[in-house]
C-alpha cells in the first residue's frame, strides 16, 4: 500500500468510513509512521477549516504528545464510534459556518508542514469546542490521553504570523492528480451570483451573511480545488 | 364538462384576483417600497439576526442614475466589508488580508431591485396587513406576505409610510417561525452621498486582491447539453438561463434561475469528471449548506456538479436540484421528451 493510499484510508478514518479493523490497523501505522503521521495533522486541521471550528492554534508539541499517547497504544475500534459520534455533533453545531478564506489561503500558498509549529486559523466565532474532533475522538480510546489545548489567536496575531513569520505552516492537502474533484466556481462565487437575480428583500441578508460571520467565506475559486465548501451532509444517499 | 385544469386555471384566477383586490393597497404599499430601494439614497445601521446570533452593519446605498453603489460593513469586530460598485462586488476580510473581487454583467446588479410580486406569486403567498407598530421610533405599517405551503418563506415587512422604507424585515417559515430578521437602528436618507462613504475603512493596498471575472455568455453558448426541470415544488418555473464562464476556470457555468414570483433559487451546473483518491475529504455526494436563512445545496447529476442556492427551506433546494436533467442542445438532440 503506497503513502496515497494510506492518506485515502486515513481521510475514510476521519469520515468514519472505515471499517473498524483497518482503523486499527492505521492507527498502528500512524505511531511509527512519520508521514502519516503528519497527513494526518493536515487532516485535523482540514477538517476544523472545513467545520469552521474556533480559529486555534495548536500547541507547538501537539504532535508530540500525540505520538507519546499513540504509543501507548489501546487504541480501539470505540474510537470510530467516537469519531461518527462527535463528528455529527460538530456539523450540527457548525451549519452556519464555511470553509474560512485564511484557511484556503494557506492551504493553497503550500508553506511546507512543520508539523511542530502547525497552525489553524479559521476566524469563525467559537462555536465548537473539539477544534481537532478527529484527533481527539481518536485519542478518546486510548490511555494517556494527552490534553490538548487550544488557544484563540487574534486577528493581529494573525496578521503577524502572515506578515512573514515562519509559524503560518499550513499545508496543502494532498494534490489530486486529475484535478477532478476542481470546483470551477467557489460558493462564494455563487452566492454573489445569486444575489444578483433574488429579490431586494432576500439580498440584504445574502450580503449581510457574506459581511458577518455566519457565511461562507469567499473561497476564491482558484482556490478552491481542493476542498468543497460545504460542511454538513444532510443524506447522501437515495437522492434522486 | 370542465375539465380539471380549466378549474386549475378558473381557481387561480380567483386567488389571484382576491389577491389583488383585497390587497390593492398593501400591494401598493409593497411597489412603493420596492422603488424606493430602487432609486432612494439611504444609509443606516442594522442588526442581522439569524440562528441565534445577531450582527450589527452598516449600510450605504447611493443611486446616481443608472449607478448603484451599495456598502455593507459589518461593525462587530471583523471589519469585513462588501461594497457592489461599477458591476463589481468587492469583499474585504481584514482578519485574511484578503480582498476578493468579483465583476459581472453590470446590469445584473441592478436588475432586480425592483421588487417583484406578480400574479406568479399571488398564487404562492397571501398578502395581508397587520396593525401599525413602532420600529426604531418610527410608525411602520406592516404586511406580511404568508407562503401557501412550506416549500418557500413569507415575509413580514415594516415599512415606514412616509418613506417606504423597510424598517424591519423578517423571513419566517410557513408556520410563522422566524428565520431571520433585519432590522434598522438608525436611518437616513440624504440626497447626496459623497464617494467617500462608500470607500473601504481598511487600508487594503497590501491584502492579497483575487479576481473572478464573471462574464454572462448567451444561453447555452458553448455548451451542448441543455437542463430540464421535470417536477418542480409548486409554483416554480425557470426565469433566467444564462451561461458564466468564471475566470481561471477551463468550463462554464449554467447559472438556471427558477422563481415562484417571490422567492428564487438559482441552479449552477458545472461539467464535473469522476472522483478520485481524494474524495473521501468532501462531504458526500449530496450535501447541503446553511449560508444565513438561505439553503445551498451541492450534488452531482449526469456527471455535473449541480449546486442550488436559494432563499428557500432546505427542501425547496434539495427538490429543485433533484429535478434537474441533462439532455441534448436542440440541434443535437434527437427527439424532445426522450431526456428529461
Amino acid at each position: 500500500m503506497n503513502q496515497d493510499e494510506r492518506a485515502s484510508q486515513l481521510s475514510a478514518m476521519f469520515d468514519g468510513e472505515l471499517p473498524a479493523a483497518e482503523c486499527e490497523l492505521l492507527s498502528r501505522r500512524l505511531a511509527r509512521d512519520e508521514q502519516l503521521r503528519a497527513t494526518w495533522s493536515r487532516y485535523s486541521v482540514i477538517g476544523a477549516a472545513l467545520r469552521a471550528e474556533p480559529m486555534a492554534q495548536v500547541r507547538p508539541d501537539f504532535s508530540r504528545r500525540v505520538s507519546a499517547a499513540l504509543a501507548g497504544g489501546g487504541i480501539a475500534s470505540a474510537g470510530v464510534r467516537r469519531t461518527r459520534l462527535l463528528r455529527g455533533a460538530a456539523l450540527g453545531t457548525a451549519v452556519a459556518a464555511g470553509v474560512a478564506g485564511f484557511a484556503i489561503l494557506l492551504l493553497r500558498n503550500g508553506l511546507p508542514l512543520q508539523e511542530e509549529a502547525l497552525t489553524a486559523f479559521v476566524p469563525s466565532a467559537a462555536r465548537v469546542a473539539l477544534p481537532v474532533v478527529g484527533s481527539q475522538s481518536l485519542l478518546a480510546g486510548g490511555q494517556n490521553l494527552p490534553s490538548v489545548n487550544f488557544r484563540r489567536v487574534d486577528a493581529s496575531a494573525v496578521n503577524a504570523v502572515n506578515a512573514g513569520n515562519a509559524l503560518a505552516s499550513y499545508v496543502v492537502p494532498p494534490q489530486s492528480d486529475d484535478n477532478s474533484q476542481a470546483l470551477s466556481a467557489s460558493l462564494a462565487d455563487y452566492v454573489v451570483a445569486h444575489s444578483e437575480v433574488s429579490s431586494p428583500l432576500a439580498r440584504g441578508g445574502l450580503l449581510s451573511a457574506l459581511v458577518g460571520d455566519e457565511m461562507v467565506q469567499p473561497a476564491p475559486s482558484e482556490m478552491a480545488r481542493e476542498i468543497t465548501p460545504v460542511m454538513t451532509p444532510v443524506m447522501t444517499n437515495g437522492q434522486r | 364538462m370542465v375539465s380539471a385544469n380549466k378549474i386549475k386555471v378558473l381557481a387561480a384566477a380567483a386567488v389571484a384576483a382576491s389577491f389583488a383586490a383585497v390587497a390593492d393597497d398593501t400591494r401598493g404599499l409593497l411597489e412603493r417600497m420596492g422603488r424606493a430601494l430602487a432609486t432612494r439614497n439611504y444609509q443606516g445601521t442594522f442588526v442581522h439576526e439569524h440562528d441565534g446570533q445577531s450582527e450589527t452593519l452598516k449600510i450605504v446605498h447611493r443611486v446616481s442614475g443608472a449607478d448603484v453603489a451599495e456598502r455593507i460593513v459589518s461593525l462587530d469586530g471583523s471589519r469585513r466589508e462588501v461594497i457592489r460598485r461599477d458591476g463589481e462586488l468587492t469583499a474585504y476580510f481584514p482578519e485574511q488580508r484578503v480582498a476578493m473581487v468579483q465583476s459581472g454583467p453590470k446590469e445584473g446588479l441592478l436588475l432586480n431591485d425592483l421588487l417583484r410580486l406578480d400574479t406568479a406569486a399571488a398564487q404562492m403567498y397571501r398578502l395581508s396587513e397587520e396593525s401599525p407598530a413602532r420600529v426604531s421610533g418610527r410608525m411602520a405599517r406592516i404586511i406580511a406576505v404568508e407562503p401557501q405551503d412550506d416549500m418557500r418563506y413569507g415575509y413580514r415587512v415594516w415599512i415606514d409610510e412616509a418613506s417606504a422604507m423597510p424598517l424591519k424585515t423578517q423571513l419566517r417559515t410557513s408556520v410563522g417561525r422566524v428565520v431571520e430578521q433585519l432590522v434598522f437602528t438608525e436611518l437616513t436618507l440624504p440626497a447626496h452621498i459623497d464617494d467617500a462613504a462608500l470607500q473601504p475603512a481598511v487600508a487594503a493596498r497590501d491584502y492579497r486582491w483575487l479576481r473572478h471575472a464573471t462574464t454572462t455568455a448567451s444561453v447555452n453558448e458553448g455548451s451542448d447539453t441543455t437542463w430540464d426541470a421535470t417536477e418542480l415544488p409548486p409554483g416554480f418555473r425557470l426565469t433566467a438561463n444564462s451561461t458564466r464562464v468564471l475566470a481561471g476556470a477551463k468550463t462554464t457555468v449554467t447559472h438556471l434561475v427558477f422563481s415562484d414570483g417571490l422567492a428564487s433559487v438559482s441552479v449552477f451546473v458545472e461539467p464535473q469528471s469522476p472522483l478520485r483518491s481524494a474524495r473521501r475529504l468532501l462531504p458526500g455526494p449530496v450535501t447541503m449548506t446553511n449560508l444565513g436563512s438561505s439553503s445551498a445545496l451541492s450534488t452531482q447529476v449526469d456527471g455535473h456538479r449541480v449546486t442550488a442556492i436559494g432563499e428557500v427551506p432546505p427542501a425547496t433546494v434539495r427538490a429543485i436540484a433533484g429535478s434537474l436533467r441533462a439532455g441534448f442542445a436542440p440541434d443535437a438532440r434527437p427527439e424532445r421528451g426522450e431526456h428529461h
